[in-house]
């Protein structure tokens, strides 16, 4: 069944596409009950008395200690956090050894998201970014917009090369309250720009998650024989035997994705490594596993 | 450099296979569209100059492997011409030629000169190559092949040189050198040469000129002089014995004169000469007081013989270095009368009239009473009776005949003339008034026989001009005698009138007038001679026979035409001997007792040939006495002698070494074919290819692990 979504042609329309992420956010919650992004960017509001059944979590320690009284914490009822979805579309994306190009994979990815966050009632926008952001869909809490935002996603189309920085700097403005931004790419972008895109998401008080979209001919390069690779960002294009570079180049691929692990390392995002080569679903739930224990410690 | 397979160099061509494997898989291209472009561009800046200089090694590798195994297959050499190289190492074909004249016999102190060859040769021999072919050929003054043609057996050829013996020949490498170098001529892909091992003595290297000419013409043949004997300094050498008197008879004094050379670089005194007789019976001796450096001088010694019949007597100098000339023999005939027939007109007439008169006395002058004791009989004859009295048995021993004033032979007379010179004997013709020219010249006969053509006689000018015999330069046995002032002087000889000679070629003037007109002329014809004189014996032309030259130019003509009887009988070493024998020993078997030996061995049958009964032996290698018998009778001595030439052991002048040595073939393309291999290069280049290809294939298997 997930096989069949996986279809490039699928992923092209909307409807497809929210089929899709449903499916996929559904074989998750079977089971879980519970949200895993709960917790994040509540605001709290007052205390009250506790009454049995109050989850224990709530419960105000500091008051206990200083007053020997049990208060649960409340949090106000509009504070729902705002997830943005910030996908690239710079014409890197396009690449796909496989059926799904990195774009197709993007997409879906951030349809599922997007479907988890909205039904836990919680908001979302969605930013189209590559030089710049192209579209932006204001946040929503409405679950019935979620059709909109799919066909947003479907629609989108990537071209041209990526500013990150100067992406993820329109979207830290968009983004006044704090939330979370969820940055979609293969980010084979300047990395002082992405650097500076964090550094402005994270002083605004976002949470950063940065979902790596990378192809496995990307990570193994396994081209044997004579090889014209065409630069999907521009009009260059380069022959050469992969035989004689597979070792320098995979060895500066992976420096690159040290370093762009070492920068959201640095920036407190989390970073997830996104094969194309593995199902939407693995990789959602290996992150949403990772998530969930981390936050229960 | 060159190839055995030229054609195999075609290959190279597989060159191009490596270069277009190479470009294929350059144009056999896939594409993609890539994202991470920035990364492949930085891999490909850092790879691709490693990446290109590892291609470009494998690509030269690969075509070196190719190129090797193309020229191991197209099998390249080093040539070089023939006999460039020095010491060659590979095989190589050589012609050995080993002097064995008389004069490689002689002592080197521990071994004789000839051993220390065959030594020299034999350590040669070991230290060629399995492959080379080797000929050998003894060489003296003839070329006496053992292994004509060089082969591959170096243990017959060692069989064969072991085998050899020096003779007692003379020395002329010419005959040896033509030989060598046809066997070789014909033989490639070595390189040759001719390895002459020789005394080095001048006298073989006469004909120097010529072979250098050989040499020069055969370039591709390398002469290799190997000279193995040290300088000789002394030697004396009897260089001739021979009996004055031309005839011996037995019971008369004989003199026999022995020259001695002195071939070294000291005088030599009270050098003591002797002489013996068969069985080494002592004959007499005689001191040279004293002998310069490079000068004859002669010993005279008389004997006698006790009976007639062939003899022989051997003259012996005291033993030096080479021995071979220290003594030297002469066979002879000793004769018991010597008979000789004066045919005149009228021998009845007074002495002061007859034609014969003068030249009777020169021949025996002694006083009658005297004469009939003499071993020479004179007989006068008439003209109509010589065909008689020649073919008459009982006159066969008729040393020689004289016509005196003879008119024209008849055809009978000229025919038993004729047949009487070629089997030996000697025939002296003093024309005179009586001679009728043109008869001479119609007679078919006289005009073969004569040594000169006659003549009609000159006008006389005994009152306006007369002409003499030569003042000197005698170049005659006859009247060198008087090249010496001392001896008188023939040109004192006067001629009014003569009759004019033209002699026929090869015939010798004995003597000429002063106009340079000959005046007498010799001539062999068979196994005689013929005497022509321009004069009669008759002072009526010319004061010859009143001259007193003329009694001892008629004994020495007498000594000169008799000596014919034993000029057979001294044959050089090789030389056969012919001698005509009576017809009644014909079919019968003769003997020979060799100098070496002492009995006599079978040696053939007397033969028959065009007429003529005869005894012919031609092993006469061996100098000395040779001895043959019919059954136990003796039928003839003869001796074979040293070249005198040999006593010469001056060595050769070192330019002639130099040059041959000197010269150096010029490479043209029509020399190819007479290039020789030195080197081979395929196992070479075949050991390379397999190290190439080992290296390439481990040079590729690290470098597509390196980039994998």
């Amino acid at each position: 069944m997930t096989a069949d979504l996986l279809d490039p042609d699928a992923v092209s329309r909307g409807e497809a596409l929210g089929l899709m992420a449903r499916k996929i956010v559904e074989g998750y919650r079977v089971g879980e009950h519970r949200s895993p992004f709960q917790g994040f960017a509540i605001e709290f509001a007052q205390h009250r008395e506790y009454a049995p059944g109050d989850d224990m979590r709530h419960l105000d320690w500091k008051v206990l200690g200083r007053s020997d009284r049990y208060y649960i914490k409340q949090y106000e009822q509009d504070t729902n956090f705002v997830a943005h979805l910030v996908v690239d579309g710079s014409a890197s994306m396009n690449y796909g050894s496989g059926k799904l190009t990195k774009l197709h994979y993007a997409k879906i990815l951030a349809s599922c998201l997007a479907h988890l966050v909205l039904l836990q009632r919680d908001a979302v926008a969605l930013a189209l970014v590559d030089t710049a952001v192209r579209e932006y869909l204001p946040r929503t809490d409405n679950l019935q917009r979620i059709n909109h935002i799919m066909d947003r996603l479907a629609a989108f189309q990537a071209t041209g090369e990526t500013r990150l920085g100067a992406a993820l700097e329109q979207v830290a403005r968009e983004a006044r309250r704090r939330g979370i931004t969820v940055l979609i790419s293969d980010f084979f972008d300047d990395e002082e720009g992405l650097a500076k895109g964090l550094e402005r998401l994270t002083y605004a008080g976002n949470e950063v998650i940065v979902f790596q979209i990378l192809d496995p001919y990307e990570l193994t390069f396994p081209f044997q024989g004579t090889w014209r690779f065409k630069d999907l960002e521009s009009t260059a294009d380069l022959k050469t035997v992969p035989d004689d570079i597979r070792k320098n180049y995979l060895k500066n691929f992976e420096e690159f994705r040290t370093r762009i692990r070492r920068i959201c390392e640095k920036y407190q995002a989390h970073y997830v490594l996104a094969d194309t080569s593995r199902s939407i679903a693995e990789t959602l739930s290996a992150y949403l596993a990772f998530r969930q224990g981390t936050y229960r410690k | 450099m060159n190839f055995l397979n030229p054609l195999m160099l075609s290959g190279l061509a597989a060159l191009s296979v490596p270069v277009v494997i190479h470009f294929l898989n350059r144009f056999r291209v896939k594409t993609t569209d890539w994202g991470a472009m920035r990364f492949l561009m930085e891999s490909v800046r850092q790879n691709q100059r490693r990446v290109n200089l590892q291609d470009l090694l494998l690509l030269l590798l690969r075509l070196l492997l190719v190129a090797l195994a193309v020229l191991a297959f197209a099998r390249p050499v080093q040539k070089a011409l023939a006999g460039l190289g020095r010491e060659s190492k590979g095989p190589i074909a050589a012609v050995v030629l080993l002097d064995n004249s008389a004069s490689m016999g002689r002592s080197l102190g521990a071994e004789v000169c000839f051993d220390r060859a065959k030594r020299t040769i034999t350590t040669w021999a070991d230290a060629l190559d399995s492959q080379s072919l080797v000929g050998l050929c003894l060489v003296s003054n003839r070329a006496e092949p053992l292994i004509p043609k060089p082969g591959p057996d170096l243990g017959l050829f060692r069989k064969v040189l072991g085998e050899a013996e020096v003779g007692d020949r003379g020395s002329d490498l010419l005959p040896g050198l033509r030989l060598a170098v046809e066997s070789l001529k014909n033989i490639t892909g070595m390189p040759r040469e001719i390895r002459i091992y020789t005394d080095g003595q001048g006298a073989a290297w006469l004909k120097s000129g010529e072979i250098l000419k050989l040499a020069t013409d055969h370039p591709e043949i390398r002469f290799i002089p190997v000279v193995v004997a040290d300088k000789l300094t002394d030697n004396l050498g009897i260089v001739s014995v021979r009996a004055e008197s031309g005839t011996v008879a037995a019971y008369q004094p004989a003199r026999f004169q022995v020259e001695v050379a002195n071939h070294g670089d000291k005088a030599v005194e009270n050098v003591r000469v002797a002489l013996s007789l068969e069985n080494n019976r002592s004959a007499g001796d005689a001191t040279i007081a004293h002998l310069d450096p490079g000068a004859t001088a002669s010993a005279v010694i008389t004997t006698s013989f006790a009976e007639a019949g062939p003899a022989s007597v051997t003259a012996s100098i005291p033993a030096d270095a080479f021995a071979a000339d220290n003594h030297r023999s002469v066979a002879l005939e000793v004769v018991s009368q010597t008979n000789v027939l004066i045919c005149e007109e009228d021998p009845a007439a007074p002495p002061i009239d007859r034609d014969g008169f003068y030249l009777a006395n020169a021949v025996i002058p002694l006083s009658p009473d005297q004469a009939v004791r003499h071993f020479m009989a004179v007989t006068f004859v008439k003209p109509s009776d010589l065909a008689a009295e020649l073919t008459n048995s009982s006159n066969a021993a008729v040393q020689a005949v004289f016509l005196c004033n003879p008119a024209a032979p008849s055809t009978a007379d000229a025919g038993a003339l004729r047949d009487y010179v070629r089997t030996g004997g000697s025939l002296v013709i003093f024309p005179g008034p009586r001679t009728l020219v043109p008869e001479w010249k119609k007679n078919e006969i006289l005009s073969d026989l004569l040594p000169a053509t006659l003549g009609e006689p000159t006008p006389d000018n005994e009152e306006t001009q007369s002409l003499t015999w030569q003042s000197g330069t005698f170049n005659h046995p006859v009247t060198e005698l008087w090249n010496d002032p001392a001896q008188g002087r023939l040109s004192a000889v006067k001629v009014f009138r003569h009759f004019p000679l033209t002699p026929k070629p090869d015939r010798r003037v004995i003597a000429a007038l002063s106009d340079g007109a000959p005046v007498a002329v010799e001539g062999k014809y068979g196994e005689g001679s013929v005497v022509l004189f321009a004069t009669p014996a008759t002072p009526d032309l010319s004061n010859l026979p009143l001259h007193p030259a003329f009694v001892p130019l008629t004994q020495r003509l007498m000594s000169y035409v008799n000596r014919k009887n034993d000029a057979g009988l001294a044959l050089s070493p090789g030389e056969a001997f012919r001698r005509t024998v009576p017809s009644e020993f014909r079919g019968e078997d003769f003997s020979v007792q060799r100098p070496d030996s002492d009995a006599a061995h079978s040696a053939g049958q007397v033969a028959a040939d065009d007429g003529q009964t005869y005894v012919r032996y031609a092993l006469t290698d061996k100098a000395g006495v040779y001895h043959v018998r019919v059954g136990p009778d003796p039928l003839a001595t003869f001796a074979v002698q040293l070249d005198p030439a040999e006593s010469d052991l001056h060595p050769v002048d070192p330019s002639v070494f130099a040059a041959l040595d000197a010269i150096k073939p010029a490479v043209t393309s029509g020399q190819s074919s007479q290039m020789v291999i030195t080197h081979e290069y395929w196992a070479a280049l075949i050991w390379a290819a397999a190290a190439f290809f080992v290296l390439e294939a481990l040079l590729a298997h690290r470098l597509s692990h390196a980039r994998a």
